[in-house]
This record gives C-alpha cells, sequence and structure tokens, in this order.
C-alpha cells in the first residue's frame, strides 16, 4: 500500500462518514432528547433531496435557495409528526419503533406515487477534480463535506454556548430537573426537532447532487446512524462526529482493502459487539427510553 | 248477369289485392345478425420490479407487455378467439417478492402463463409454478439454473451472457484493440455471479485480460471505497452492471480520472440522466440500439410506440415481451391449445416460430440439458455523441454456433 493510495482511503472514508453525519446528528438529538427512536428520521432525509430536486430541477429553482426552502417545507412535516405522534411516543419502546416504522413505508410510498420509481439526478455545482496529498477527490464531495462539516461545528456551537442548546443539553441530561428550571417539555422538543429535520433535510439536499435520489434512500442511511449513535452513546454530540467519521473510515478501508461485501457486515458487526460490550458507547450514555 | 260479374271480379281483385298486401306483411324478416362471441381472455401473469432501484429498467417491460399483448390482439387457437390480459405483479426483484407475486398470480389470478424477472425472484418462485404442473414459467432470468429437464414447463426469453457474450466479445476483440485489459464488477447476487463466469470466459478466449471480478450490494450508494479497488489497476475497459444508482460508479470513475471505455449489458436512460452524456459517451453495450438499423424494425417501432406514449425511452429490455408473447401465441396456434401446457411446451420445443421480426427458434440443449432457450440475434451497441448507436450484429445461427465453442460442454 503506498502513501497516496492510503490518504485516497482515508479521505474517501472521511467524506463518507461525513454524508452521514448530519443525519446522524440529528437522530442523536430526537433520540437524546425526546427519548424516541425515530426511524423515519431518514425519510425526512430523502424528503429534503426531493425537495431540491424537484425545486432546482423541475422549477429551475436556484441550487442553495431549493436547499433553504426544502428545509423549511421538511421542517414543517417534521414538526406535525412531531406534535401529532412522536409526543405520544415518549417512552415506549416497542411503538415508538412500530409507528416510526410505519411511517418509513408511509413516507416511502407517497414517494414513489408523486416522484416515480425511477432515481433521479440533480447537477452538480461543483465540477472536477482536486488533489490533496496524492489523492483525488471530486471537487463536489470536498465541497459537501466541507459545508456538512462547517454547519455540524455550528450545531454543536449553539448546541454548547447558547440558551436553547443550554435547555436542550437539560432536558436530555435530566428531564425532570430541567423541567424545574422552567424548561417546557414540549417546547425543547418541538425545537428539537426543527433542529433535527433540518440538519436531515439539509444532508439530503447537499447529497442530492452526489448520490441519486429515490424513494428508498432514507433506510439505509438511518441504520447506519443507528450504529453511529450506538458506538458515539446517547447525548454525546461531539462523539456522533468522531464516530461517523472513524466509522467513515472503516468503511472505506474494509471496502478497499477486501471487498463492498465484507464493508456491509462491517457495520453489524460493530453494532452487535458495541451493542454487547460497551452499551453505553465511548463518549456518552447507555439509551434510557423515561 | 254482368253486375254479377263485375262483382265477382271486384271480390276477386279486392281478395288479390288483399292476399299481396298480407303477403307483403308477412315477408320473411331477415335473419338476424349472429352477435359476435367475445374473444375469451387468456390471462398472463407479469411479476416484476414495480418498485426499488431496478424498476426504472422493469417498468417499460410491464408497459411493453400490454403494448405488445394489444399490439397481437385477437388471435384464434383451436375455433376459439383469444386475446391475452397481462396482469402485473410487483415481485421487487427479492427471492420474497418472487415468491409472493407468483403466488397472487397462481392461485387468486389463476394464470397459466407466468413471467418473471429477475434471478432471485425467478428462482425462488419457480418451484411453485412448476410444482403447479399446468402453468407455462417465462423467465428473464440471468441465472442458468432456471433450466434444466427437471423444469419441464420453463423457458427462458433472456439472452443470458452464454448467448450475448460470445458475439459481443469476439466483435470486441476485432474492432477495438485498444482494450485488452477489463474490471468487471457486477452486483453480489445471483445475476451479478452468474454474468461475472460469462463474461471471464467469453472475453479470454477472444484473448482480453480480464485483471479482478469486483461485487457490490445492488442498493451500495457511495462507489469510491470499491472505485478505489479497480482504478489503481488501470483497466482498458471496465464492465458494469447494476441499477440506477450504478449511475455514481461511472460518475465517480470520470471524476477521479479514468478515462477507459466503460462496457455493460443495458444503457439505462437513468445512467445517462444521472451520470451525464460526457460521461457515458463511448460506452459499449450488448443490448440492441433502439431505433438502429442494426435492430429489427419491429422493435424499433415498439420502441417508437413507447416513446409516443409515455415520453420517454423504454431502454432495450422492452424486446423480451415483444418475443414472448409472439412465440408464445404462435405455439398456442400450432399446438392448438390453451391448456395442454406439456403439448405446448413439445411444440416450443420443436418448431419454428414465424414473427414480425424473423423465425425464432429455441435452444439449448448443449448447455441447459433442455432446448428451452430462445435464440435471438445478440447485438454491439455504442453510447456516442448523445445517441445510442448500433455498430454489430450476430445472427441467431452463428449465436448458438459460438455458444456452443466457447460454452458447449
Amino acid at each position: 500500500m503506498t502513501a497516496a493510495s492510503f490518504a485516497q482511503m482515508a479521505l474517501n472514508g472521511l467524506m463518507l462518514g461525513v454524508s452521514l453525519l448530519l443525519v446522524a446528528l440529528g437522530f442523536q438529538l430526537i433520540i437524546g432528547v425526546m427519548r424516541i427512536v425515530n426511524f423515519a428520521h431518514g425519510e425526512l432525509y430523502m424528503l429534503g433531496a426531493f425537495g431540491v430536486w424537484y425545486l432546482a430541477q423541475r422549477q429551475d429553482l436556484n441550487y442553495w435557495l431549493a436547499i433553504l426552502v426544502s428545509v423549511v417545507l421538511v421542517c414543517i412535516v417534521g414538526v406535525l409528526l412531531e406534535r401529532y405522534f412522536l409526543r405520544q411516543l415518549r417512552g415506549r419502546l416497542l411503538p415508538q419503533m412500530v409507528i416510526t416504522f410505519g411511517f418509513v413505508l408511509i413516507f416511502q410510498t407517497l414517494a414513489l406515487l408523486v416522484f416515480g420509481t425511477e432515481g433521479k439526478a440533480v447537477s452538480s455545482v461543483f465540477r472536477g477534480a482536486v488533489a490533496i496529498g496524492g489523492a483525488k477527490l471530486s471537487a463536489e464531495r470536498l465541497a459537501v463535506s466541507l459545508i456538512s462539516l462547517v454547519i455540524a461545528g455550528v450545531t454543536l456551537a449553539l448546541w454548547r454556548w447558547t440558551k436553547a442548546g443550554r435547555a436542550i443539553r437539560a432536558m436530555a441530561q435530566e428531564p425532570d430537573g430541567a423541567r424545574l428550571q422552567g424548561v417546557s417539555l414540549p417546547a425543547t422538543c418541538r425545537l428539537t426537532m426543527i433542529v433535527a429535520t433540518a440538519l436531515a433535510a439539509i444532508g439530503g439536499g447537499l447529497l442530492a447532487p452526489v448520490f441519486m435520489v429515490e424513494p428508498y434512500m432514507g433506510l439505509p442511511v438511518i441504520l447506519k446512524s443507528l450504529v453511529v449513535i450506538a458506538v458515539a452513546g446517547m447525548g454525546s454530540m461531539g462523539g456522533t462526529v468522531i464516530a461517523a467519521l472513524v466509522l467513515g473510515v472503516v468503511e472505506s478501508f474494509a471496502t478497499t482493502l477486501a471487498s463492498s461485501e465484507v464493508a456491509a457486515m462491517v457495520y453489524l458487526v460493530i453494532l452487535a459487539l458495541i451493542l454487547l460490550l460497551r452499551p453505553s458507547g465511548f463518549f456518552g450514555h447507555e439509551l434510557e427510553l423515561e | 248477369m254482368a253486375r254479377m260479374l263485375t262483382r265477382h271480379i271486384t271480390i276477386v281483385l279486392l281478395l288479390v289485392v288483399m292476399a299481396s298486401l298480407v303477403g307483403a306483411g308477412c315477408r320473411r324478416a331477415p335473419a338476424p345478425t349472429p352477435t359476435p362471441v367475445p374473444a375469451k381472455e387468456l390471462k398472463y401473469g407479469v411479476a416484476l420490479a414495480l418498485s426499488g432501484g431496478s424498476a426504472a429498467i422493469t417498468v417499460p417491460m410491464k408497459r411493453a407487455f400490454e403494448m405488445v399483448a394489444e399490439q397481437i390482439g385477437e388471435f384464434t387457437v383451436a375455433g376459439q378467439r383469444y386475446k391475452w390480459r397481462i396482469i402485473a405483479e410487483d415481485n421487487k426483484y427479492t427471492s420474497e417478492g418472487g415468491v409472493t407475486a407468483a403466488r397472487k398470480l397462481l392461485f387468486e389470478d389463476n394464470v397459466k402463463f407466468i413471467h418473471e424477472t429477475g434471478s432471485g425472484a425467478g428462482l425462488a418462485a419457480q418451484p411453485i409454478i412448476e410444482g403447479k404442473g399446468d402453468v407455462l414459467f417465462e423467465a428473464v432470468v440471468a441465472s442458468h439454473d432456471i433450466l434444466g429437464p427437471d423444469k419441464p414447463r420453463t423457458i427462458r426469453t433472456y439472452q443470458s451472457s452464454n448467448e450475448y457474450t460470445p458475439g459481443f466479445y469476439r466483435w470486441i476483440s476485432q474492432n477495438r484493440p485498444d482494450i485488452k485489459t477489463m474490471i468487471q464488477v457486477n452486483p453480489d447476487d445471483a445475476t451479478g455471479k452468474v454474468n461475472s463466469q460469462a463474461i471471464r470466459k467469453s472475453a479470454e478466449f477472444f484473448g482480453i485480460k480480464m485483471l479482478a471480478d469486483e461485487f457490490y450490494p445492488r442498493d451500495l450508494k457511495d462507489f469510491y471505497p470499491l472505485l478505489q479497488r479497480v482504478l489503481p489497476k488501470n483497466p482498458d475497459a471496465i464492465f458494469l452492471e447494476g441499477g440506477s444508482n450504478a449511475a455514481a460508479f461511472l460518475k465517480g470513475a470520470r471524476e477521479l480520472g479514468y478515462k477507459g471505455t466503460f462496457i455493460t449489458i443495458t444503457l439505462y436512460p437513468a445512467w445517462v440522466q444521472i451520470a451525464g452524456t460526457d460521461v457515458m459517451d463511448g460506452t459499449l453495450f450488448s443490448d440492441p440500439a433502439m431505433g438502429s438499423p442494426y435492430t429489427p424494425q419491429p422493435w424499433n417501432d415498439l420502441r417508437t410506440a413507447y416513446l409516443a406514449k409515455f415520453g420517454e425511452e423504454p431502454g432495450g429490455l422492452i424486446r423480451y415481451p415483444y418475443v414472448a408473447l409472439y412465440v408464445i401465441t404462435e405455439a398456442l396456434k400450432k399446438a392448438g391449445t390453451v391448456d395442454d401446457i406439456a403439448k405446448i411446451m413439445r411444440v416450443l420445443e420443436t418448431e419454428r416460430f414465424e414473427t414480425p421480426m424473423g423465425t425464432i427458434v429455441l435452444g439449448g440443449k448443449e448447455l441447459y440439458g433442455v432446448d428451452h432457450q430462445l435464440i435471438l440475434p445478440s447485438f454491439v451497441s455504442q453510447f456516442k455523441d448523445g445517441k445510442e448507436m448500433g455498430v454489430g450484429r450476430v445472427d441467431p445461427e452463428e449465436v448458438a454456433r459460438l455458444v456452443k465453442q466457447i460454452f458447449g460442454k
């Protein structure tokens, strides 16, 4: 293995990890704060991607404006989902899984009916390739990765240094104590859902030109995000960033050195090991629904 | 006396007139026009992917079945008129989907003719279909396990890698001396594994060195790590098969500086849309280029009709519904039955079938143990300057000879 090929694998892996990052962060917020395992979160990512496709490709809207509008629209869906369904599921694992999986099917079917079965392409915004230390990356992948990292950084900063972020953290760490301090659970859950949905929709919009947009694109992402959160541990946003990047690198090396089939198994093996040996993950705590 | 005579004559005349009038009124009513007996519906069950990544290539097949059924219209078998009724079910291109779709078609819709697309779906559904005993199974399935003496009621319309690769790679070896090395990239399912064996054998028979066989999960989205395995070997050509998501592989390869030729089986319109015409320029593929003079005119006409009706390119797979329905219709007529599947199978094995695209026979006994493989021409096509064009064609007799030469035991 040459230094250049090592650098290529590492960079591929980091980009793979970043492609999961925004969805995984949003998923972490919902699980950590709202205590809800929302499998339909991946479908918000899918809706974000379709929103950008429809606005940018069909309505000729500027790509960045399309992302903004798509995020707003998907956030409305997220807020309604939280208000009328997720809020009732707090602390009830089996109903959470059943109902949110039901929403996975509903959103997928709606997307199939509205947008059809064929994959959709969003025109590339950035073109060409960039060489970094012997490795070659597409300019598009690099730009998307950098933008995703900036957004993740802003989210972490808001989480850490703003009043709203502190309220969300308080609710995540100690809901009863937070309530006693005047933090409203419904308002905090609503804000959390908005942030989480926005992250998923932005992720979908940024990746729309990179991957194909199709109705089934959400579920594989959320399953991988589950592994990311298991590795990171509940409630750790910084840990989620690290876990996403590390898992992306592991997948890249596994694919290149072994095969895609082996890499597909790697996630499941890691999830099993973490749940058995370190259920709290490396940076957070174990999932407690209530 | 005269007055009496006049009176008699008058009465006689009146009687004659009355008789004439009554006779006219009693004129025989014309025989009633017989009401035409409507043609009986003959159900053809079609199980293929109507959702998921593969739907982009199989939904046109479903539509083609319906269009060809309409084109064939009513036909007569043993004095009874029939017309095809296509009943479609979603097999999701998976084993479970294939079984579910087959059960619905066989036991709820009671079809006697059933089609499955996809190796996983077809192979899983086959025991149920064959087990029913009175159903003809027509398969568009890459896996050769679909055929055999123990599957007496199965025929394959799909030109598998055994049938198309010999002529295709012979053309490449003769016309593209720049292609001396290849890497093939296939989905890690039954279809992909079967294709990879035939492609390697045919390519190497004609002097093209296969540097590696790579496989990937069919629903893979991010191909960069896989590209990292493939591109450093610098092959002259990369063969790729997959659904519309595989366009990301092609796009990524060009982004990373790959200049060689792409080869595939079917040039999906979705690939051109997603990867772009620049990326796809120069791609060689083994499906007929619809609209090309190398392609049988009836298939070109079907494509034109499909474009007019649906406003999008159908892709080359629509030829399979065409040949399947025409050949089976002719077989029913020759057999004189729509129910005796054993008799219909004997006809399929032994007769020649005249269709608008020419004569079609079934063969393959030396490879599969039964003559249940439709033998069609094989094609070489290229995507150039934004268009598909035919560049070569091998006629069925030559196809059969090459298949025997390379794969025959």
